[in-house]
């Protein structure tokens, strides 16, 4: 039997908790970690649960971001991002992070839009010594 | 310069600068040890690109599976941690390429480790490239002179060819790549001497032979030594190949040796078996084959019409106790175009090189050498090959007859000829003066331990008083004339000893 992918697990795990009633819900969580037990897949808990996480996200339509700048965002900056991410349904990390010297940076899911000040110097120093 | 002009150079050069917001791929670190590290999250990974780490390590992925990337770490991996961020480059592996690399050491990823200045070159060779071409090739028809007699004469070597040199440990294979290496001074040849998992005192000693023979005026080494991780003695023949492909692209000639090719095999055998893939003969993955048959294929004679150019082979490999017939060695015979065969027998009878001419072979060589070295070598393989039938009999040499006793005492001559210490290559004429002397009688007066002086004389005498005969000989010229003269020459030779 092919094995099952972690992505697989956390779909099937959203499915039935979905429209479950509460009061179920420890149950199918009791024989999810059966099954998982059978399959000797409890060692993939961590990343099934992750999994789980960004699927439920997903299919909410809620954006999860990070955002790292030097200094603090303003309340106006902010929703414009969240306007361009989705949003309302958009959940923001905001971190400050003095080592990217201006700019932000933006994380979402898999992928980084770098617009820091720390990147573009490193930028024109690699475009200098050409 | 005055400031006003730099300050307009720079100027000048940060108004090209375009400001643009980088986007980024990346991934996690879910597992990392022994050298590879499992990646989640790249979803658009594509095979061989190369990614980079924190710390500014740089790996290579290998598998691209369901949910993670199997990757290999090209350099230190002690600071990376499970949950560590991985960004995708876009980069397919590659390696820098330039004549600037000439006469430097350098690692597999470009970067000189010689200590000289920094390379700072902007044009880079992808390290996997498929090979050329049927319609691009052309038949292997010049020779690659190894300055080695036994060699030149009875296994030729052309450009475009992959020569095999196999053998046990201590038998001379790194001897003979360096000798042809310190030969191609004057023959307009780019040596890439690709040092895999060796000990870095014997590369330094390598080097410094090179140095005091004036062959890093060509050469460039390539150099994963045995302390390094297991990655870059894997990528290490293909980044030499790479190198050796730009300077083909510029239709020069170029000689490549991998020493040796069974450490890559071990170094790919422990990267998959890190990397989980299921293990075949003699715990090698399934693909270890192709392994060497793509990095050989690379080496061939390009036609006219595609550029010219050439990249001449000469793999490596150590046997396990002469042990031939195990997994390696028999996938890079086949793949190769004949085997230098070292024996450690003949190594300690003292007969260095320890050529084993009886099952050596070159399967296209023959029409790469020039015409006098082929008139003259054609009778020796013959004359050798008598030998070795009669050889067991020599013990005998009272009770035989003079015939067999003659043809004895010719191979153990010819044995004795073909004897060469290391650091010594002999251009191609004196091989051919000093191998027509003794396969034509010449020396069968002169007493067995004095044939290399018999043989040094020889050449000093030819190149005192016949040096346009050596001239003729040198540019391929051969006919009957020059074969009376070359006859006359020995004749005077024997008379005025």
């Amino acid at each position: 039997m092919k094995k099952n992918t972690i992505r697989q697990y956390a779909q099937s795990l959203y499915q039935i908790t979905r429209n479950a009633a509460p009061k179920q819900l420890p149950e199918i969580t009791k024989q999810f970690l059966f099954l998982l037990t059978r399959h000797h897949q409890l060692n993939k808990i961590d990343f099934i649960i992750k999994e789980f996480d960004q699927y439920a996200k997903e299919q909410e339509g809620i954006q999860e971001i990070t955002i790292e700048s030097a200094s603090t965002i303003n309340s106006e900056n902010l929703q414009n991002i969240k306007k361009i991410f989705g949003g309302e349904n958009t959940i923001v990390h905001s971190t400050i992070k003095q080592n990217i010297i201006g700019g932000m940076r933006l994380i979402s899911k898999n992928l980084i839009f770098d617009a820091t000040l720390k990147k573009q110097l490193q930028k024109l120093k690699e475009h200098l010594s050409r | 310069m005055s400031t006003n002009s730099i300050i307009e150079e720079l100027k000048k050069n940060i108004s090209s600068f375009k400001k643009e917001t980088a986007q980024e791929e990346i991934g996690t670190v879910v597992e990392v040890g022994d050298g590879i590290a499992r990646l989640q999250g790249l979803n658009n990974c594509q095979a061989s690109e190369m990614l980079e780490f924190s710390g500014g390590t740089y790996g290579m992925a290998l598998n691209l599976e369901e949910e993670t990337v199997g990757s290999v770490l090209l350099g230190e991996y002690e600071h990376i941690k499970e949950g560590d961020t991985v960004k995708r480059t876009g980069r397919i592996l590659s390696v820098p390429v330039d004549e600037e690399l000439i006469g430097r050491v350098i690692n597999p990823l470009g970067q000189p480790i010689d200590g000289g200045p920094e390379l700072k070159i902007k044009k880079f060779y992808p390290i996997e490239k498929i090979a050329p071409g049927v319609i691009t090739r052309e038949p292997v028809s010049q020779p690659v002179q190894t300055g080695i007699k036994a060699i030149d004469a009875m296994i030729p070597i052309g450009r475009g060819q992959r020569e095999l040199i196999i053998g046990d440990r201590q038998t001379g294979k790194t001897a003979i790549a360096i000798d042809t290496i310190i030969n191609q001074k004057g023959q307009n040849m780019i040596c890439i001497y690709v040092a895999i998992g060796q000990k870095e005192s014997k590369i330094a000693h390598l080097v410094a032979k090179l140095k005091e023979a004036g062959a890093m005026d060509y050469t460039i080494v390539v150099v994963a030594g045995a302390s390094q991780p297991a990655s870059l003695s894997y990528i290490a023949p293909y980044a030499g190949v790479a190198i050796a492909e730009y300077f083909m692209d510029q239709g020069k000639d170029v000689l490549c040796i991998y020493d040796d090719l069974s450490k890559q095999a071990w170094a790919y055998r422990e990267i998959s078996l890190l990397l989980r893939r299921p293990p075949g003969r003699e715990a090698y993955p399934g693909d270890v084959f192709y392994l060497h048959s793509r990095l050989l294929e690379r080496a061939c004679r390009r036609n006219k019409e595609s550029g010219g150019g050439s990249i001449t082979a000469l793999p490596i490999i150590e046997t396990q106790a002469g042990d031939v017939t195990a997994y390696i060695p028999t996938n890079v015979i086949s793949i190769t175009d004949g085997q230098i065969f070292l024996e450690t027998d003949l190594f300690y009878r003292g007969i260095r090189p320890a050529l084993n001419v009886g099952i050596s072979v070159s399967r296209v060589g023959g029409a790469a050498q020039i015409k006098p070295m082929k008139k003259v070598a054609g009778k020796l393989k013959l004359t050798m090959a008598q030998f070795r039938e009669l050889e067991a009999f020599a013990q005998f040499a009272s009770d035989l007859d003079p015939e067999t006793k003659m043809q004895i005492e010719r191979g153990q001559r010819i044995t004795e000829l073909l004897k060469q210490p290391q650091y010594y290559p002999l251009p191609v004429e004196h091989q051919v003066a000093a191998i027509f002397a003794v396969d034509n009688g010449f020396f069968d007066q002169i007493e067995l331990k004095n044939i290399s002086a018999a043989e040094k004389n020889l050449i000093e005498f030819m190149e005192k008083t016949k040096r346009s005969l050596l001239d003729k000989i040198a540019q391929g010229e051969w006919d009957d004339k020059i074969e009376q003269n070359l006859k006359d020459a020995c004749q005077e030779f024997i008379k005025s000893n």
